[in-house]
């Protein structure tokens, strides 16, 4: 059986702790497109998903070795999404982390919090165009204009979207700093 | 200046990855290797040691050893044998200074027990 879910995540994991505990309930992720995740049905706990956000785009010269090199290790490169990419290994294989020293994990909370403020502050400048396109509209209702009621859409989607991205964003951050200072004591 | 500035200590990864690569493998026999060495307590992620094994190929300290394009082996270099040595070396002094104070204490010898120990931290493994 195939299950399809539409569900937006800004935080990456809180995504990857929701494709877990769907394995857990017998549901595999099989792909992922534009918010939409398809499911088949598998016994549970089967496998073990992680997400990772990787330097360059999944589908680039730069990525691929490092794709190859996870296949090679046994994980499945499930589904790319620009330099997003989902993993997953069988259960029964043990451990599955992509990172596993705190260095190396806090390069990838800063590649995360790098990439993600500048895509909050795009959502809040497209919510503000579209802000500024609904005033318009109603100050003129009898110009050429985008219908205010699709401009007052955009402008809501755009702002909360960037909220979340804000607040996905801040916590990489936080996760990052914690981990630089524990990185005093340990590695 | 002290010699940690000129030349840092080796992270737990890196000192491991070097080790077995003292033997020409490819990524995922560098992980089962460190794993196998380690009883199953170090499991290196595929982001770690990728991550690591470029950085240490710029460093010059392994090298790649053949292998095809998909599988490429790898090999500690002289450079990355003198790093291992070095490093050997440090955590060798490490040891003796831990293990002569640990002694005094009275905690890490066979007879003393952990009761009659000022700081029984020491005895705790990890964190």
């Amino acid at each position: 059986m195939v299950k399809r879910v539409f569900k937006l995540f800004f935080d990456f994991e809180k995504e990857e702790a929701w494709l877990n505990d769907m394995a857990r309930h017998g549901w595999m992720m099989d792909s992922f497109f534009l918010g939409v995740y398809q499911f088949s049905e598998g016994p549970p706990e089967e496998y073990v998903y992680r997400i990772e956000l990787l330097p360059q785009a999944a589908a680039s010269a730069g990525s691929r070795p490092y794709l190859r090199f996870l296949e090679e290790t046994g994980a499945e490169v499930v589904s790319t999404w620009f330099r997003w990419a989902y993993y997953r290994k069988k259960a029964c294989d043990g451990d599955f982390e992509i990172y596993t020293d705190i260095g190396s994990r806090i390069g990838h909370y800063k590649r995360v919090a790098c990439f993600m403020y500048p895509v909050c502050v795009l959502e809040w400048c497209m919510a503000l165009i579209q802000g500024i396109n609904f005033f318009m509209a109603l100050a003129d209702p009898y110009g050429v204009h985008v219908p205010a009621g699709f401009s007052l859409f955009f402008f809501m989607f755009g702002l909360l979207a960037g909220i979340g991205i804000f607040r996905a964003a801040r916590r990489s951050q936080l996760q990052y700093r914690r981990l630089e200072r524990e990185k005093i004591i340990q590695e | 200046m002290p010699e940690s500035f000129e030349r840092g200590a080796l992270t737990e990864a890196t000192y491991l990855i070097l080790l077995s690569l003292c033997e020409a493998r490819h990524g995922y026999g560098v992980m089962q290797h460190v794993s196998d060495a380690t009883r199953g307590r170090v499991n290196l992620g595929a982001g770690t040691l990728y991550g690591a094994i470029s950085l240490l190929l710029d460093k010059g300290w392994i090298e790649a050893a053949g292998g095809d394009e998909r599988k490429k082996l790898y090999r500690v270099t002289r450079p990355g044998m003198s790093a291992l040595e070095g490093e050997t070396a440090r955590l060798d002094e490490l040891l003796a200074i831990g293990r002569e104070t640990l002694a005094g204490t009275g905690l890490n010898n066979e007879s003393g027990g952990r009761s009659n120990g000022p700081c029984p931290a020491a005895g705790r493994a990890g964190y």
